[in-house]
């Protein structure tokens, strides 16, 4: 069995099917939306369709993965781009995907890599946490936390950022920083200790 | 979930409905697209390929005119070591100095400090001293190498090239064998301990990323028989060390840091760095039999000879936690240093020693009353501490 992709940014269950999906062979998007309906509700029957096999070429499977992989993927680059600057990110890091598809689709953590490469693309990757301009029309909801994050290095923000704020994994999150998810947790522990000082958060918040 | 984190999401949440999501182009574009960038990488490895064959080139007559390897590389057997050279000792990894600090575990000063690495490259990681006392090593996964240093002398002994990411030693009961595992795919060194030569390279796993690093991710039984390797997303692999085939997964905590064996081998305690707990593992069932909370960020294990108490670095808080180990019952927290890592005891279990990663200091616990010691200062950045062995011959049967 080829291991494929896996998914970023969604609830346990949505990810664990989406994963069999893949390793089952199903690529049906459209049932596969039955299909989580049909896990929620606690039946499967719905893993009864049959999959579309003249579907399941390398376009309509990057199809998915990008549908599947974006909100997380998104959610993850702005903490350390410029708002305007997150959809190039975007953008360039798919772009990225498509162009190495035979390899990025083995990927054990395709998230976290494209992350890197998203931030190698538009080349800030020692950026600490931004706070957004204040010209954006929809300021940042928590202007205290905001501050604190920027207050972090570089590496502490980024895995806090994406342990917590997008719930990654730490072997996801050592992919995306290119460190041991064990200097990971190092990072998420000190950023939190800190973030927590000065916030004045009680540790059991 | 915690408020911080709540606040966090919220934070993201809000960013990200900001932002449009990303539309696929048609994928006809795409597929120009690849076949545009296929043409370019042709170019670019034809390109590649002429300026590799000129570096080649410059490299072998560099060579010529050069004097051999810059890494040490063992024949032979290692310079022999004698017994008790490593008693009433305790090293402490100074992982941003390059260095480990000697501390004489009788008076807590520091006695001596080896230079076994380069601080500039940093990836220092261990110290892992054999059962019998008599060799200690320590990884460098960024160079891929082990430093192995004599306890008789404190002195370098030989440095062994490992491959990639070289991160944790574990050895054989006999001190005979030392296991390695790297950061890579998989992959599982045995080094013969007499000749400093790597016996065999073991697949554990298979196209996993299953030794992760983690400056302590893999404990060996006290029998020998199998290999606990902290995978880091939450589960540990045992290892048949004889084969290096995995039989078994046992699911433990969110972030899990070192594991430990009591003396007798019945359990295995691992810190779960996440969730502020500790995983109790019956090694019987292989099966997580206790979930024992304790401080913020624990990370360091440790247990006293007689088994009865762990003592758990709470690394986040800055304490020490102590769990009896037969009622899990947990104590009150000892303030240590800030964000405590390593944590050893001494082979009479008077005193527990614990490095203090950002106060480059040592804090000693006296385990009969939990009172601690003025700070002892090391080196840079301390994490992995060990004290020496007991000799066997006065090791209790």
């Amino acid at each position: 069995m080829v291991r494929r992709w896996s998914g970023h940014g969604l609830a346990r269950g949505e990810y664990r099917l989406r994963q069999r999906f893949v390793i089952e062979g199903i690529a049906a998007a459209d049932a596969g939306e039955e299909l989580l309906s049909a896990e929620a509700s606690g039946t499967n029957s719905a893993l009864g369709l049959a999959w579309d096999a003249g579907r399941m070429g390398s376009d309509y499977e990057f199809e998915q993965f990008v549908r599947t992989i974006e909100p997380g993927l998104r959610r993850a680059l702005t903490g350390h781009l410029a708002r305007e600057a997150v959809a190039d990110a975007l953008a360039e890091a798919f772009a990225y995907a498509w162009e190495h598809w035979d390899r990025v689709m083995h990927l054990e953590h395709p998230t976290g890599y494209l992350f890197r490469v998203a931030q190698s693309k538009v080349r800030i990757r020692k950026q600490g946490f931004l706070p957004w301009s204040s010209r954006d029309a929809t300021p940042d909801v928590e202007p205290a936390l905001v501050g604190a994050l920027a207050g972090l290095s570089p590496a502490q923000s980024r895995a806090v950022w994406l342990v917590h704020a997008c719930g990654w994994t730490y072997a996801e999150t050592g992919e995306a920083l290119h460190m041991s998810p064990s200097t990971v947790g190092s990072h998420v522990s000190r950023a939190l200790g800190h973030l927590r000082e000065q916030l004045g958060v009680a540790v059991d918040g | 979930m915690g408020e911080l984190e709540d606040r966090l999401e919220r934070l993201a949440e809000h960013r990200a409905a900001q932002i449009p999501a990303f539309s696929m182009p048609p994928t006809d574009e795409l597929a120009v697209r690849r076949g545009v960038m296929r043409r370019h990488r042709l170019v670019v490895a034809i390109a590649a390929c002429v300026a590799f064959a000129l570096v080649i080139g410059g490299l072998l007559i560099f060579a010529h005119d050069s004097h051999g390897p810059t890494v040490e590389t063992p024949a032979g057997t290692l310079p022999s070591t004698t017994d008790g050279g490593c008693t009433g000792k305790a090293y402490v990894n100074n992982s941003a100095h390059g260095t480990l600090s000697v501390l004489d575990t009788t008076t807590g000063a520091v006695t001596a400090t080896i230079p076994v690495g380069q601080p500039e490259v940093g990836g220092q990681n261990g110290p892992f001293i054999s059962p019998d006392g008599k060799q200690l090593y320590v990884t460098h996964n960024l160079d891929g190498t082990a430093t192995v240093i004599s306890t008789a002398t404190d002195s370098v002994v030989a440095t062994i090239p490992l491959g990639k990411e070289p991160f944790s030693i574990t050895f054989s009961p006999d001190s005979s064998r030392a296991y390695v595992t790297h950061g890579d795919e998989g992959t599982l060194t045995v080094i013969s301990t007499a000749t400093g030569q790597v016996a065999a390279t073991l697949r554990v796993g298979e196209s996993r990323r299953v030794p992760q690093p983690n400056p302590i991710p893999s404990t060996m039984t006290p029998d020998g028989k199998h290999l606990y390797i902290n995978n880091t997303d939450g589960t540990l692999s045992v290892i048949t060390t004889g084969t290096g085939a995995a039989s078994a997964t046992i699911h433990v905590g969110t972030g899990p840091g070192d594991i430990a064996f009591t003396p007798d081998g019945k359990d295995a305690y691992v810190a779960n760095q996440t969730d502020g707990t500790v995983s109790v593992i019956t090694t019987a069932t292989v099966a997580v039999s206790a979930t024992i909370p304790v401080g913020h960020g624990p990370l360091g294990i440790a247990f006293t000879p007689d088994g009865k108490y762990a003592y758990v670095t709470n690394n986040t808080d800055g304490t020490v936690s102590v769990i009896t180990t037969a009622t899990h019952a947990v104590s009150a927290p000892i303030a240590v240093g800030t964000q405590p890592v390593g944590v050893t005891i001494t082979s009479d279990g008077k005193y527990a020693y614990v490095a203090n990663n950002i106060d480059d200091t040592v804090s000693i616990i006296t385990t009969a009353t939990g009172a601690v010691s003025t700070p002892i200062p090391v080196g840079s950045r301390p994490r992995g501490i060990a004290v020496c062995p007991e000799p066997i011959a006065n090791q209790p049967r």
